[in-house]
């Protein structure tokens, strides 16, 4: 066997291609494990094309609306508007979605179903919910999205769907 | 049922020669599934021996051995090939030492086999998963190049998101 064969330096790998193994990994894999791991693991990891699509449905219901809101930006900031698919379940304030419209130069796909906020939470940290007004607001700076999910947002109505002509729901 | 690859009526077929010299016989249809071999056979015709000075006949040929299969696989359009081509996929990695997945990897990734680059990817993030840092650097024998503090650090840079 050649001599190339007994090297397999996984550290080394192309950037393009860990990126690629990484793309399978939970978000907490990659922003706890994966870093800690070597340097280049680490750079690999913090490139904006490790930041072309976001997962953060399912279980973000978990965290704190603070929290979700810093990680959201964390992760927005980072992706350096080359972001093209976002998925966020319970989306919990309007100041979130503002900043994701900031951010979506490349925005093709935003799945943000059930966000919705109870009043209560609504009076405390929001003075209004995600609603007609601010969806209407950003539209315009979401024009590459092809793809839409708002399901079960009880606050969105018709007009706020009238995004553009390209926008399928 | 239109076409049919196994007959030999239409089927053109190429000549790969790899870094070592190995060279393999393929159908075009097979060969083609391989992003960079469409490639230039599309810019260069097929007629003469396309080499590959970057991979070897081993990966090669494994490459080639699972893009026929799916090839083979895909010629019946029922719905079961999904089942097919997966329980084989299922396969084809399960047994595969580290050396061989990593080589096949970059062969897959430098002839543009995006489904089999899809399915190695997925073998090497599987065996990722679930694992501790100390875990996946023995893993995958990667000494850590952190400077002693620094790695605390990192290590505690994200973890607020998740406690």
């Amino acid at each position: 066997m050649e001599e190339h064969c007994e090297l397999r330096r996984w550290d080394e790998l192309i950037p393009e291609t860990l990126a690629l193994i990484f793309r399978n990994l939970s978000l907490q894999d990659k922003l706890t494990v994966i870093p800690s791991v070597c340097k280049s693991w680490r750079r690999v990891v913090r490139e904006p094309y490790c930041k072309q699509e976001i997962e953060i449905e399912g279980f973000s219901w978990r965290w704190r609306l603070e929290t979700l809101h810093r990680l959201l930006q964390m992760l927005l900031i980072r992706s350096s508007g080359l972001l093209h698919t976002l998925s966020v379940c319970v989306l919990h304030n309007e100041q979130s979605f503002s900043l994701i419209a900031d951010h979506a130069k490349s925005l093709r796909t935003l799945k943000i179903p059930e966000s919705k906020i109870s009043d209560s939470i609504v009076e405390q940290v929001a003075p209004r919910k995600i609603s007609d007004s601010i969806v209407e607001q950003v539209a315009p700076r979401l024009s590459t999205l092809s793809y839409l999910d708002v399901s079960h947002c009880k606050n969105i109505g018709a007009p706020a769907l009238e995004l553009g002509s390209t926008v399928s729901y | 049922m239109s076409s049919s690859s196994t007959t030999t009526t239409t089927t053109r077929l190429l000549m790969l020669k790899a870094s070592d010299g190995v060279t393999f016989e393929v159908e075009e249809a097979v060969a083609t599934k391989l992003g960079a071999i469409n490639n230039m056979v599309e810019e260069e015709g097929s007629e003469d021996l396309i080499c590959l000075p970057n991979v070897n006949g081993k990966f090669l040929g494994m490459v080639l051995e699972w893009c026929k299969k799916h090839a083979n696989n895909n010629t019946n359009s029922d719905k079961g090939n999904d089942e097919v081509n997966k329980w084989w996929d299922k396969e084809f990695v399960m047994d595969l030492d580290q050396n061989t997945l990593y080589h096949l990897l970059m062969a897959a990734d430098y002839l543009s086999g995006t489904e089999l680059v899809d399915l190695l990817t997925e073998k090497v993030a599987s065996m990722i998963r679930g694992k501790k840092v100390e875990e996946i650097r023995e893993t995958f024998k990667i000494k850590s190049d952190f400077l002693p503090g620094q790695e605390e650090e990192i290590r505690k840079k994200n973890s607020w998101a998740f406690e």
